[in-house]
């Protein structure tokens, strides 16, 4: 049960990491992959096959919904910004701005 | 954008059951089989572990088949056998060739010490997505309580050759945090296909040794780590246990190792634990129903709806920005950690600091 393994050092470690993908691109199979995988960008498809997931514990992000989401956090902080100004401007000069800025509901 | 980056579009993680039958439960299922296991893991978060009066209730044969025929009924499309150690139960051998007989795809996570070239032949025309621990190199008899890495690392080329494709699932703690690097660039050298990176969660034996759980600093750390592996290897992986948005330094710099905030429990997956009682997640201490009770008790049942509804978000977390990326991190680890569903995940129980 205990049986011996190649020790590496990080140079070396890192030389194996590279030959994997190397080897992957260079192979019949990754060329196959790659061409077919241009095709279906050329073509609008997915572009991509689906990872391997043995198990699937969490739902991970596109970053397609990061963007977005991004994107809203950065409209409501700007909104909030200017409804901040305008309170401010309407309570006069130097006053705190103490209205909490609305925020997105829990969508259910 | 480029071509890794562009992936299929996730449904709306509100829209509840995943089941692609139109069934109730979602489409995967983990099967806990067996309590058994060789290993002493001090991560290791089944609830039975820390429990010294739960029931140590294991379905015989012809009940785990009545099992798999209802997940099958009730929508599920891929059962991933786990345990304790499934290789434990003598009669895995016919569980898998059932599941297999009724159109299921299978998944196995084990810890590897009993599968052998035998094992692999055996597995291979299964098409069975193989899953083996790997929670250290120079670490792993510290972690596991048990030497044999090097026969784990061998069983990933052994594997290869056979063309069975494998996932290094490494779980990742203080312990091993150090030597991180090596952790991911050993499994995938040897033939790892893909990367299953989950940090070290408190429950069942893991909350005798909290003081394991990474930090928000080491939490970025372990992401980093694993993205310049993957990287460099051009290899991919998924984080398995969701993380609360707000501690992840830079998101969207992760283009190999994909990242999630949403909770899938009962709504993409579920388990079923030894005795055939189904839970919403495998972290999960509460004990649903019988597998013979699914069908009449699911649909109403107000704990796994509050999974389904995603009703559990933490007070803290109350008008956070990420709210459409994020609820909180994992629930029931904060569950087991601090008491209730909607308690703050343990990334986030006041120790570390984030921003809000």
């Amino acid at each position: 049960m205990n049986e011996p393994f190649s020790k590496l050092d990080r140079d070396e470690l890192n030389a194996r990491l590279e030959g994997l993908r190397k080897t992957e691109r260079k192979s019949w199979a990754g060329q196959f992959t790659a061409f077919f995988a241009a095709l279906g960008v050329l073509f609008g498809l997915s572009g991509c096959r689906e990872h391997f997931r043995p198990t699937c514990y969490s739902q991970p992000m596109t970053p397609e919904q990061m963007e977005t989401a991004d994107a809203a956090a950065a409209e409501q902080e700007k909104a909030a910004q200017e409804a901040g100004n305008e309170t401010a401007n309407e309570t006069g000069n130097g006053t705190e701005n103490t209205e909490t800025p609305e925020t997105p509901t829990n969508e259910k | 954008m480029s071509f890794w980056r562009k992936r299929k579009a996730v449904p709306s993680p509100t829209a509840g059951n995943r089941s692609a039958a139109g069934g109730i439960l979602p489409e995967i299922a983990v099967f806990e089989v067996t309590y058994q296991c060789q290993h002493r893991c001090a991560f290791c978060y089944c609830p039975w572990e820390n429990a010294p009066d739960w029931p140590k209730d294991e379905l015989p044969t012809d009940e785990v088949f009545a099992a798999l025929e209802i997940l099958r009924r009730c929508g599920v499309r891929q059962v991933t056998f786990s345990g304790g150690e499934p290789t434990q139960r003598p009669d895995l051998r016919e569980i898998l060739l059932h599941a297999r007989s009724l159109g299921l795809r299978i998944g196995l996570i084990s810890n590897g010490r009993d599968l052998n070239a035998e094992w692999l032949d055996f597995l291979q025309p299964l098409h069975v997505l193989l899953s083996i621990s790997v929670p250290g190199i120079e670490t792993f008899e510290q972690t596991t309580g048990v030497p044999g890495v090097g026969h784990v690392l061998k069983l990933f080329s052994m594997a290869k050759e056979r063309g069975i494709k494998t996932s290094a699932n490494v779980t990742v703690s203080r312990t091993n945090l150090p030597e991180l690097y090596e952790n991911i660039a050993y499994p995938l050298i040897h033939g790892a296909d893909y990367l299953l990176l989950n940090r070290f969660m408190p429950g069942g034996r893991g909350m005798q040794y909290t003081d394991l759980l990474l930090d928000a600093d080491e939490l970025n750390q372990m992401l980093e780590t694993a993205e310049e592996v993957l990287r460099r290897a051009g290899k991919k992986g998924h984080v398995g246990t969701e993380l609360p948005y707000c501690v992840i330094r830079d998101p969207k710099k992760f283009r190999f190792l994909q990242i999630s905030s949403q909770c899938s429990a009962a709504r993409y997956f579920c388990a079923l634990d030894p005795g055939g009682w189904l839970k919403p997640c495998n972290h999960s201490p509460i004990r649903i129903c019988r597998f013979d009770q699914i069908p009449d008790q699911i649909p109403a049942h107000p704990y796994w709806k509050r999974f389904l509804e995603q009703n559990y978000l933490p007070e803290m977390c109350a008008g956070c920005r990420h709210l459409s990326l994020c609820r909180g991190g994992c629930r029931e680890a904060a569950h087991v950690f601090s008491g209730s569903l909607d308690s703050p995940d343990p990334l986030l129980c006041g120790r570390f600091p984030v921003d809000p």
